[in-house]
């Protein structure tokens, strides 16, 4: 198609998007080819700048055991959430679009409500849940009688790493719903009615109709989770603020619940450091991973297209 | 048979909706304790003492917080959209040199997490004297290639060539085209658009967290952060303001949840 009939020479299209190039370049491009230069000297607050080559990324990939932690804590929270939401977000869908339901904008709504809290809230609301002397579930539990003393839940490694996949389960959800319902809604009835003819069970409908044409949406989701995922930081950052206890600690308990972008923002801007390098270096490996990573889930899903 | 399951269903569904609500619920209900209290009893059912929080949060500038966000947000939003609908409408429809060179590279740098190029940006805002004021986060919108991609994929599919031909036929100048007949086929798309950039801008955190450290310039992310060290004393206080900075945009943003889901799923459930 002829996009139009005016001259390829006319000045109008290139006035049109000169704004966005201009403040693309000075805005975006040249802070990320900055990084780039920062993650290979030793820039900080105090007056170094010093190019190192790639000291900074040997220190990390050698010597850092915090990178490599925080990295791992973001895979952990990843396994833990992911699949529940694919699970729930599928089954939750399908009973909101089925015939039982009535008042689905109601229960699209509910769910949806958390993805649109502002992360640092989320955070903080789970400090509220959790704290270990005024938290509200260990006094709830201690008013039952189904603990007979109040749990540091907070406080440990392992139970501060599923209050962590707990809090982002709980955020994307409806996120997660709502993809769904529109893919579900998508799906032409027919061939619902078709299959139900042929005598084909719920369950039947499901496995061969259902989540084969979800397949795109699925491809989606868990490749902007893995990239989102692996950026994850205010959520973890709020719930050790110290907002309800009163006193903050970075990563958490024994760094349990430490990102990479949170190891980025405490290297350059957070602790007395304020080493840009070393957080310009934090910044492009997690990178590296995100890119890896989410071209390895699309080769995979391709993969498993053409094995049908 | 068919009416139990029925009822198992919704009962069921309805069960886990409630769970899912719970922490909103426990968050507004703790705010109206009085501080001692909530330490004493288990604050299952409202409280009396919400007035007198309420007092104690209006007293700090709290509601400055609320006007910083809201101003950031729509300056973020009108920029944002302006931007993303002018060089959308270029990449549409218009046949220019270098137009498919120059689309390829904004889908590219769409795959560029926003975080990448962070630490380089606040020192460059710092360079233009522009830490300690609004403007790192409002010029945070110019980096919008997802937006450019939006409109542009919805410029070509709904908004006609022939109304476009027939303005220049007429002797209609390019801007006057496009403020006069293009813009109102845009809205719809653009209004999508604001709805997604204004959560976007609203809900930032890391970005005011690292350009601003004057309490009069905080937005509301950075205020909630900090309410439990200005009521220091008083939890119930600062819980409420919590709720008083979660609470209002979500009910905001319920109403306009059909054209967010449209915009937020409209590529992915096609392609």
């Amino acid at each position: 198609m002829k996009a139009s009939s005016l001259s390829r020479k006319n000045k109008w299209p290139y006035l049109f998007i000169a704004p966005y190039f201009i403040s693309y370049g000075v805005l975006s491009l040249f802070p990320i080819i900055f990084t780039l230069y920062l993650s290979l000297t030793d820039w900080d607050l105090y007056g170094n700048r010093n190019f190192i080559g790639l000291d900074n990324y040997k220190q990390l990939f050698f010597h850092d055991s915090y990178f490599w932690k925080s990295l791992l804590n973001v895979f952990i929270f990843l396994i833990g959430y992911l699949p529940a939401l694919v699970i729930f977000g599928m089954l939750i869908a399908s009973v909101i679009e089925s015939k039982l339901i009535r008042s689905k904008t109601f229960f699209r709504l509910s769910v949806f409500s958390a993805y649109m809290t502002t992360p640092v809230a989320v955070g903080i609301i789970f400090a509220l849940l959790f704290d270990w002397q005024g938290g509200f579930l260990n006094q709830l539990f201690v008013e039952l009688g189904w603990m007979n003393q109040k749990i540091n839940w907070l406080g440990s490694a392992e139970s501060a790493r599923w209050i962590v996949i707990m809090m982002v389960f709980w955020k994307n959800l409806g996120y997660f719903v709502m993809f769904y319902t529109a893919g579900m809604a998508s799906i032409d009835r027919s061939i619902y009615e078709a299959a139900v003819i042929d005598g084909a069970s719920a369950k039947d409908v499901f496995q061969r109709i259902t989540m084969p044409l979800l397949k795109p949406i699925n491809l989606f989701l868990i490749i902007t989770s893995i990239i989102s995922g692996l950026q994850l930081v205010e959520e973890p950052m709020l719930l050790f603020s110290g907002w309800a206890s009163g006193s903050s600690m970075v990563g958490g308990p024994d760094g349990s619940t430490f990102t990479p972008i949170w190891y980025m923002f405490d290297a350059s801007f957070d602790s007395s450091a304020f080493k840009y390098g070393k957080g310009a270096s934090i910044a492009y490996s997690t990178f590296l991973f995100i890119a890896f990573f989410s071209i390895m889930s699309m080769k995979w899903f391709n993969k498993e297209d053409k094995g049908r | 048979m068919k009416n139990v399951k029925k009822w198992i269903t919704v009962v069921s569904l309805s069960l886990f909706c409630l769970l899912f609500l719970f922490p909103f619920y426990m968050m507004i209900v703790m705010g109206t304790y009085y501080s001692e209290d909530l330490f004493r009893t288990l604050p299952i059912l409202p409280s009396n003492y919400l007035l007198e929080n309420l007092k104690t949060i209006m007293s700090a500038n709290f509601l400055l917080n609320y006007w910083n966000s809201f101003y950031v947000a729509v300056m973020f939003t009108l920029l944002a959209v302006g931007v993303a609908g002018l060089t959308g409408y270029a990449f549409a429809k218009f046949d220019f040199k270098g137009r498919n060179v120059l689309y390829g590279f904004i889908l590219a740098t769409m795959m560029i997490p926003g975080q990448l190029g962070l630490i380089a940006y606040v020192m460059e805002m710092k360079w233009f004297g522009l830490n300690n004021t609004h403007a790192p986060l409002i010029l945070a919108a110019l980096n919008n290639a997802f937006g450019v991609f939006f409109m542009s994929q919805f410029i070509r599919s709904s908004v006609p060539t022939e109304v476009i031909e027939s303005g220049r036929i007429d002797g209609c100048s390019e801007p006057g085209i496009l403020i006069r007949i293009v813009l109102p086929f845009m809205l719809p798309a653009m209004s999508t658009l604001g709805l997604i950039s204004f959560l976007g801008s609203w809900n930032n955190y890391l970005l005011p967290l690292v350009t601003i450290n004057k309490p009069d310039l905080y937005t509301l992310p950075l205020g909630i952060a900090n309410l439990s060290t200005v009521f220091r004393t008083d939890y119930s206080a600062s819980i409420l303001g919590l709720t008083l900075g979660t609470l209002p945009l979500i009910i905001l943003f319920l109403f306009g949840s059909k054209t967010l889901v449209q915009g937020l799923t409209g590529g992915a459930v096609k392609g």
